[in-house]
């Protein structure tokens, strides 16, 4: 699963890809608390050759508005569950699938749960790589009703047995097309917060304060440049020059 | 350093084409037994402008990279021409690190002109300082693609957690004073190298803020096991059974005179923490004890089975925190073999998960059993939310400020207390026997926690035990933790209660000394005088 890179492709590593993320989905009505169990579905979804990052550029503006507390159980027959996901994006129903998939496997050693009414179905396609991460082996059967049998597996503590996704991620990242990643970049930083002469004084050794003063680090070793930390704009500056 | 030592590495420099404004290009090749790694370093004159020691600067008299193999023509135009783009680079797919550095200019600036006159710097002046260069960022796991680090795996020399960046540091150390002797020759025919004894003396510098406390949030995992490994060596030190005239006693009066000495000799100007005079004083009372238990076998006049643990048990009620956590990490040279061994089994990958099939009444017992202290913070006063924890656009600088004053931050920080206690109200309104799963279905913001608390329910060091986002909380606690606990930094200076500055290598061997495998105390160097 080496990708091949060309001019026009980049190498990007799971930390990045999580970063971007977590920070495009802050930028959703996802609660927090949601966002940081969830930054690794798109890059599966990269990685399984699916929507990925494109699909998450794509469908940005839908996703704003997403609420998984819809998601609800439609039916229950011992092991076998119907889940319905409201019209919320499959990315979104992901957790809450390999969460019952597990429980399922948990109490009856195999279960199956069909998804319906799930925006991109084909997406919960990662649900099935991502389970492997709980000890479950699972089958994906798709069409606009996917439905996904699980069993249980024994984890074995070895990364690259247990979760074989995720250890190709880790030694190889994937390939994206370059103009795609730096649009999704950007569209990240949305998430952090513009400097301001205020901001600056939240970090660092010295604060200067309006009237000039410095509180802080009295000593002086590196020559700090004082009206950079007063300026406002230069990281602008850095990032447009910076950049391609 | 242990291991390089014990493997005796060998270090060298390749290339040194600098010219005599600082500019050019520098070339390390590291061979341990079974592999051969590269440092790439650019070098440039000092720039006044826009020059900080924090991540918003945009002007490094250094940039590197330390890469797996020889440093190969394409690796070292590739990093010429990526490296200076920062978060718009792209590393080279055999590269571990990235990172920077700055002079300090005053002591850099003052050891160059004595060493182009012929003279060794002055030792007061270095001793104020203690560095040439100070560390300003070391990026890797994956940051501008580089490797990530739990792909190396335990096979690779620099597989354990920290030892690529750590090897960079120490890197950066090398070529701090082959830099200086190297422009000091650039100036005078008469400039000689520095002392051997100075050059080990010099550490590397390093500035740490805020971004730890987002890395101890965010690898709970491996802070606990590193934690929990240095907390089974203090205590398999604590149950020795040592008698008078027992060689260790000796050594480890030893090693606290050292201490004693180095926190006597130390310049640095503490505010948050105890000054050095007052840990030296402590320390001297620690030698008298210990000169006690040799001479007599007795600890405070009476005979006891295990009297290391009788003595930490006193010092950490009669002691500054300081003094007695100094005492308790001298204990690991005493079982140097086990630490190692723990040291080397410390891991903890990053990622939590869900226990689905657990239920309600069974998680929310385990958070009143774990977490009683969150629990138990107020978290309906005023100051409970004070603070605001965010990242700048500005070369993501973490940054921790009054919520009123960045009303529209995104707030990064990990609210363990508040977070718990919504947790926990949740989970008293669910039929107990619910699975957690159900349970998440409709409460979806609290699957980050729950899956925090089912993942680390078998650590027991794994979450500061902190509301960071209080009027009362001091983020330097948490930034020394990582830098003096971690790390192995000394000397750490603070400021403002968020930041630190403090010295990496104080002391330690240089290449010669790993080369030759000499082995010995390196920690708590002594001021080299004549």
């Amino acid at each position: 699963m080496t990708p091949a890179f060309t001019t026009s492709t980049l190498r990007i590593m799971p930390r990045e890809m999580r970063m971007m993320t977590e920070r495009v989905f802050s930028l959703t009505r996802l609660p927090k608390g949601f966002v940081l169990t969830a930054t690794d579905i798109v890059m599966y979804s990269q990685k399984l050759g699916l929507g990925g990052f494109a699909l998450l550029e794509t469908r940005f503006d839908e996703l704003k508005e997403a609420d998984p507390a819809r998601i609800e159980l439609l039916s229950e027959q011992g092991s076998r569950l119907d889940l319905g996901a409201g019209g919320e994006h499959a990315w979104f129903v992901v957790p809450t699938l390999v969460d019952l998939l597990g429980e399922l496997a948990a109490h009856y050693g195999s279960g199956s749960v069909r998804v319906t009414n799930a925006a991109d179905p084909d997406e919960l396609r990662v649900a099935a790589a991502l389970a492997a991460r709980n000890g479950l082996s699972v089958v994906f059967s798709g069409g606009d009703e996917p439905l996904l049998t699980a069993s249980s597996k024994t984890l074995s503590g070895d990364l690259k047995r247990d979760e074989p996704l995720l250890w190709d991620l880790l030694q190889n990242g994937t390939a994206i097309e370059a103009e795609l990643w730096w649009r999704v970049y950007h569209l990240a930083q949305k998430a952090l917060t513009p400097d301001s002469v205020v901001s600056r004084r939240h970090a660092g050794p010295l604060i200067v304060n309006d009237d000039g003063t410095v509180i802080g680090r009295k000593d002086n070793d590196d020559e700090t440049d004082l009206s950079f930390l007063t300026s406002i704009g230069t990281g602008k500056t850095r990032k447009e020059s910076a950049g391609s | 350093m242990n291991r390089m030592l014990r493997e005796r590495w060998d270090i060298s420099v390749q290339r040194f084409e600098v010219d005599a404004t600082g500019e050019g290009t520098v070339i390390y090749s590291i061979r341990t037994l079974r592999q051969e790694f590269s440092f790439i370093a650019f070098s440039r004159p000092p720039s006044r402008k826009a020059r900080t020691g924090r991540i918003i600067g945009q002007a490094w008299d250094m940039m590197g990279t330390l890469n797996e193999g020889p440093a190969t023509e394409g690796d070292i135009a590739s990093a010429r021409e990526e490296l200076p783009k920062l978060y718009r680079g792209r590393a080279t797919p055999n590269a571990l690190v990235w990172c920077r550095a700055n002079r300090s200019m005053r002591i850099f600036d003052q050891t160059l002109a004595a060493l182009a006159s012929g003279k060794q710097p002055d030792i007061d002046g270095l001793a104020e300082v203690c560095y040439l260069m100070r560390n300003t960022g070391l990026d890797g796991n994956g940051t501008f693609g580089t490797r990530s680090f739990p792909s190396l795996g335990t096979d690779h020399d620099l597989g354990g957690p920290l030892q690529a960046q750590l090897l960079t540091a120490y890197l950066m150390r090398e070529y701090s004073c082959d830099l200086v002797e190297h422009l000091a020759r650039h100036q005078s025919e008469k400039a000689v190298p520095l002392d051997p004894a100075i050059r080990r003396y010099l550490g590397v510098g390093n500035g740490s803020a805020l971004g730890l406390i987002f890395f101890v949030h965010r690898h709970p995992k491996l802070i606990g096991s590193w934690i929990e490994a240095r907390e089974r060596a203090i205590a398999l030190a604590r149950g020795l059974e040592l008698d008078g005239g027992d060689v260790r006693v000796d050594m480890l009066l030893q090693l606290v005179r050292r201490a004693a000495t180095f926190r006597r000799q130390d310049r640095m100007v503490y505010e948050t923490f105890a000054s050095s005079a007052e840990v030296a004083d402590d320390l001297e009372k620690v030698a008298v004890a210990l000169v006690e238990l040799r001479e007599t076998g007795m600890v405070g006049g009476t005979r006891t089975r295990y009297p290391l643990d009788t003595l930490a048990n006193w010092f950490a009620e009669e002691l500054r925190p300081e003094a007695s956590e100094t005492f308790l990490s001298l204990l690991i040279e005493l079982v140097p073999d086990e630490a190692d061994a723990l040291a080397a089994r410390v891991a903890g990958t990053d990622e939590v998960n869900v226990s689905p099939a657990q239920t309600c009444q069974d998680l929310a017992q385990e958070i009143r059993q774990q977490y009683r202290w969150a629990l138990e913070t107020d978290m309906s006063s005023p100051e409970a939310y004070r603070y605001v924890w965010y990242k700048s656009e500005s070369a993501e600088e973490p940054r921790r400020g009054a919520r009123d004053e960045v009303p529209d931050a995104l707030d990064l920080g990990l609210d363990v207390c508040g977070g718990l206690q919504a947790l926990v109200a949740d989970l008293e309104e669910q039929e107990p026997l619910l699975p957690v799963s159900r349970f998440l279905m409709k409460h979806p913001e609290h699957r980050y926690l729950t899956a925090r608390v089912q993942t680390l329910a078998d650590l027991v060091y794994h979450t500061p035990t902190a509301n960071i986002n209080a009027e009362d909380f001091t983020p330097i606690h948490l930034v020394r933790l990582m830098n003096a606990g971690i790390h192995g930094i000394d000397k750490t200076r603070d400021f403002l209660r968020r930041n630190l500055r403090g010295v990496l290598y104080h002391g330690a061997p240089g290449p010669d000394d790993i080369r030759a495998g000499r082995e010995g105390v390196w920690a708590y160097p002594a001021e080299p005088r004549p």
